[in-house]
């Protein structure tokens, strides 16, 4: 029973610790700060404690993970609500490079090394420190970019070309079956999906994949035993 | 919204629970320390008197003491330190049961030690923290 005791503990504590991460409201490793980041580890670790030692009461781990939630809400409550302590608790962003220049006591001042900048850079499509207005080394650790205007890709509106309205792309189709979330947002019907897709020859169920913007730009990949063929379709949608 | 609602709420509830976390032990810890100390005390008073009857008495009173409480105890206390004190209150007794007063005396000094170094940890001072 022992075996039983520590599957028990291990599958209440990890859902209990994936509640924890979630109330913090952290979704990714790339949103932490250093503190997240450590609280994060802290955390793990002291659940890993108590799943593995069952002469350890459980309570052990929760009242110190319960502990170290509370304080980083009201670290971020505070932070939310003084500059001064956002400052404190997660540093200023550190501008790098200024137009084209390596702004050296920044970076020692940061322990970036030109090489992580580089890589950085690079990671950014950048490959000449000349072509860099501003980069920023911001408070999560990474590093953001801004190229100067020479070196920026014309945009439309540079070209004077009609600008397109964006459409966000919503999923409707997935493996033969219609996305709820989809139809909400597009203001479809399963039936009207089903009719657009039977007027193009296509049955729902030979569907691997449709995505639908609000413009009506249909795409449309049908699964393996139709070859994986794709459709790229336009649907009026004004008659809805 | 309904996230921070949620969030919000799973908040006050953390607080409370912690809240009830700082209290209900201690009080339990300390009900049953003070139970078990009193058993103690008579159990070896009977000891020094060689009345061996009320000791095993006492000693039996012990054991189902910790009977009683083994559970709302390992709840919050370290399992090793609960058996250490069950099985010293056990051997008390059956040292009691043999009339052999030293060994039971040397086995409820054993318990009180433990006793102590409980209410030393899970009573809230000063010291405990460092």
């Amino acid at each position: 029973m022992r075996m039983l005791t520590l599957f028990l503990r291990a599958v209440f504590l990890d859902l209990f610790v994936l509640l924890i991460l979630r109330l913090t409201g952290k979704r990714q490793v790339s949103d932490l700060q250093p503190y997240d980041l450590l609280m994060t580890l802290v955390i793990a670790d002291l659940a890993s404690t108590a799943i593995a030692d069952t002469d350890i009461p459980l309570l052990y781990s929760i009242v110190p993970i319960l502990a170290l939630y509370l304080v980083q809400r009201v670290l971020s409550k505070l932070s939310l609500k003084s500059a001064a302590i956002r400052r404190f608790l997660c540093g200023t962003p550190q501008v790098l490079i200024r137009d084209g220049v390596l702004e050296e006591d920044v970076m020692r001042r940061t322990n970036y090394t030109v090489r992580d900048l580089m890589d950085s850079l690079r990671s950014k499509d950048v490959f000449d420190v000349g072509e860099v207005a501003y980069a920023i080394l911001e408070t999560n650790g990474s590093v953001s970019i801004l190229q100067k205007d020479a070196f920026l890709p014309p945009t439309r509106r540079d070209l004077k070309l009609k600008e397109q309205p964006c459409a966000l792309k919503h999923l409707l189709v997935l493996e033969g079956r219609v996305q709820k979330s989809g139809l909400d947002a597009l203001h479809l019907t399963r039936e009207r999906v089903q009719a657009i897709l039977k007027r193009h020859g296509v049955a729902l169920r030979s569907v691997f994949f449709a995505q639908m913007d609000s413009e009506g730009a249909l795409y449309v990949q049908l699964d393996r035993a139709h070859q994986s063929r794709v459709l790229d379709l336009h649907e009026s949608l004004s008659s809805r | 919204m309904g996230f921070t609602v949620f969030r919000t709420a799973m908040t006050v509830a953390i607080c409370l629970l912690l809240l009830a976390l700082f209290i209900f032990p201690s009080r339990t810890l300390c009900r049953f320390a003070d139970a078990a100390d009193a058993n103690i005390e008579q159990a070896k008073d009977a000891l020094r008197r060689g009345d061996c009857a009320r000791a095993q008495d006492a000693c039996a009173a012990l054991c189902a003491l910790i009977g009683e409480r083994m559970l709302p105890l390992e709840r919050f206390l370290n399992h090793a330190n609960v058996d250490a004190l069950d099985a010293s209150f056990r051997v008390a007794h059956a040292a009691a049961s043999v009339r052999d007063a030293g060994a039971a005396i040397e086995a409820l000094a054993e318990a009180q030690s433990i006793l102590d170094r409980l209410r030393g940890i899970e009573l809230f001072s000063p010291n405990s923290l460092l």
